[in-house]
């Protein structure tokens, strides 16, 4: 569905914004949560993930060009907020002083990692593989359509699911995908 | 193409299934509404000029008032509370937001109290951003004590312990104060000025041209591997004036006087600091931005200077390579090397890339530990290569090395 640009005046201009957020919300909230979630790990930080997004989405309507879909053009910006996310977290632990006592616990916030489950397989995966393979199995999207929301181009995303796929039935037991 | 594939059917129904906790919020829509809605327009990057300017009214203006707070009181009444308001995750450093950061440095303001133009501060409120709570405490007790840490009198030391530690940046004080029954601070100066002059000849009484750094604190204890309070020590460290980062004489010794140790470390050896890090003429634009060693680069800096295989790595392996790195340190240089660590600044360089040919991702570590950022005069570095093999799942570390910071920068 492409996105309607009301020509009238501010007020209709609006309302018609705020229609276009209820069905993006309606449409697309789950998903992305979860593929905000398997990014973060982190509840919380999916569920201000998803929020930022669809708030730098309303913001940006009125620049939406329909160069590619709107999920495309959802799933870019999502992957833009999880990155600064993630890149905000990592610097927390960065860039601090180091003490003894300071030693960071390992994180709590996901047990998985020795459950064999497809969704913690995933999110073991490096960030690059994980934006692939989510986009392309979970969001359905074609090769050309993740190659514009990541910005790379589509050999590299056709690499980088095969790479995850192999990843994944390393972890997993080959055939596990295909069983 | 997607049918050669074909397992997407089982990894969405997969993801569904095992995340199906996570669902839709029914006030998401209101709520981003209420943001558009509530928003105002707000340019959050204000010049430094207009802040300065602000500053230099209000402290003008505050500086009439009767009563102003000192920079321990601020600390204590304002930057703690935020601090501890922020708290969600104890092991993490912190930061303040951009507004509480306004707001710490409106108040600082209003009592007098003007960080330097050049504060790194001062940089991230100008540039929209909040900043770490731990290094703003600190920035507040430099602006109040002096910015030589090691000068601090036991006191304020101890003050700065009891901050960090309640806003969770140190789990325990480990600035002491002395007790009952423990020598003073005026019999340690005796103490030392004793031992240096039997050992040395050195005569503690000529201050003019000497700085004495005077610590009391808990020490590492090796067999319970806690920070023991038994074993408290006294530690002169004694360095030039004029070269005060140099450590010339160190005497240590325990709660009650009875003499540790005793250094003298001569200064006509090569310092550590004399060898510069270099790097190409093309990045001088950003070594002149953000330091001379990459290894404090913002990440998003290091890919765009260096290459693009430095990058971020995973959270769960940064903590596992950073105990990993520790570890390494206590092994080569014992467990006092990590004590040493306390107050340091931790830097990273990190790369992955994928070695096709064996069909294994290479994660290249590089740690820097150090207070001194520009020189590396003190500190360590730590570099190791993990190798994950992908046919095997095996997990092998290579290449380690383990040396002081100022070592093979270059």
């Amino acid at each position: 569905m492409e996105i309607v640009k009301d020509p009238g005046n501010d007020q209709s201009l609006a309302a018609n914004h705020e229609a276009l957020l209820t069905r993006m919300v309606e449409t697309y909230e789950v998903s992305l949560f979860r593929t905000c979630y398997m990014y973060l790990r982190d509840k919380e930080s999916a569920e201000d993930a998803v929020q930022e997004t669809f708030l730098k989405a309303y913001r940006a309507l009125h620049t939406f060009r329909g160069d590619c879909s709107e999920k495309t053009w959802l799933m870019r910006i999502a992957v833009n907020v999880c990155r600064d996310m993630g890149r905000s977290r990592w610097m927390r632990y960065v860039d601090r002083r180091v003490s003894l006592d300071l030693l960071p616990e390992p994180s709590q916030e996901y047990n998985g990692y020795n459950s064999l489950d497809l969704a913690s397989a995933i999110m073991q995966l490096p960030v690059k593989l994980k934006e692939a393979v989510l986009l392309y199995f979970y969001h359905d999207m074609s090769m050309r359509e993740i190659s514009d929301a990541l910005g790379v181009s589509a050999s590299v995303v056709s690499k980088r699911i095969k790479q995850a796929c192999a990843r994944l039935e390393t972890i997993l037991g080959r055939g596990y995908l295909h069983g | 193409m997607k049918h050669d594939m074909q397992p997407d059917n089982v990894i969405r129904q997969e993801i569904n299934a095992g995340l199906s906790f996570l669902d839709s919020r029914p006030s998401l829509h209101n709520d981003i509404m209420r943001q558009i809605k509530g928003e105002k327009v707000v340019n959050k990057k204000v010049s430094l000029a207009l802040v300065l300017t602000i500053i230099l009214v209000l402290g003008t203006l505050t500086a009439l008032a009767v009563e102003l707070l000192t920079g321990m009181q601020i600390v204590e009444q304002f930057a703690v509370p935020m601090a501890q308001k922020n708290d969600s995750e104890p092991y993490m450093q912190e930061s303040f937001t951009h507004d509480e950061l306004a707001q710490l440095i409106q108040t600082l303001s209003e009592n007098g109290i003007t960080l330097d133009e050049g504060s790194i501060i001062l940089k991230a409120l100008t540039s929209g951003h909040g900043y770490w709570e731990k290094d703003t405490i600190r920035a507040i007790c430099d602006l109040t004590f002096g910015p030589d840490q090691g000068a601090w009198t036991l006191e304020q030391k101890h003050w700065y312990g009891e901050m960090m530690t309640a806003i969770g940046a140190w789990n325990i004080n480990i600035n002491l104060l002395p007790e009952e029954g423990d020598i003073s601070q005026d019999e340690a100066h005796n103490i030392a000025a004793s031992a240096l002059m039997s050992e040395y000849g050195f005569d503690l009484s000529d201050s003019s041209a000497w700085r004495v750094c005077v610590g009391f604190s808990l020490v590492w204890d090796e067999e319970t591997q806690r920070m023991s309070a038994d074993d408290a020590q006294w530690n002169f460290n004694i360095s030039r004036q004029t070269n005060p980062d140099r450590l010339v004489y160190n005497v240590c010794f325990d709660r009650f006087g009875k003499r540790i140790s005793t250094f003298y470390y001569p200064e006509d050896e090569v310092e550590m600091n004399s060898q510069p890090v270099s790097l190409p003429d093309k990045e001088a634009e950003t070594i002149a931005h953000y330091g001379r060693v990459y290894h404090f680069w913002t990440p998003d800096v290091q890919a765009d200077v260096l290459g693009n295989t430095y990058c971020f790595p995973e959270q769960a392996d940064y903590i596992r390579a950073l105990q990993m790195s520790m570890d390494l340190i206590t092994e080569r240089y014992g467990p006092r090397a990590l004590l040493a660590l306390e107050g340091y600044y931790s830097g990273l360089a990190y790369q992955e890339f994928e070695d096709t040919e064996a069909n294994a991702t290479q994660k290249i570590w590089d740690f820097m530990f150090t207070t001194d950022r520009e020189y590396l005069s003190d500190g360590y570095r730590v570099q190791f290569r993990w190798i994950i093999n992908h046919n095997t799942g095996e997990e092998t570390v290579v290449d380690v090395c383990v040396e002081h910071a100022n070592m093979g920068v270059g």
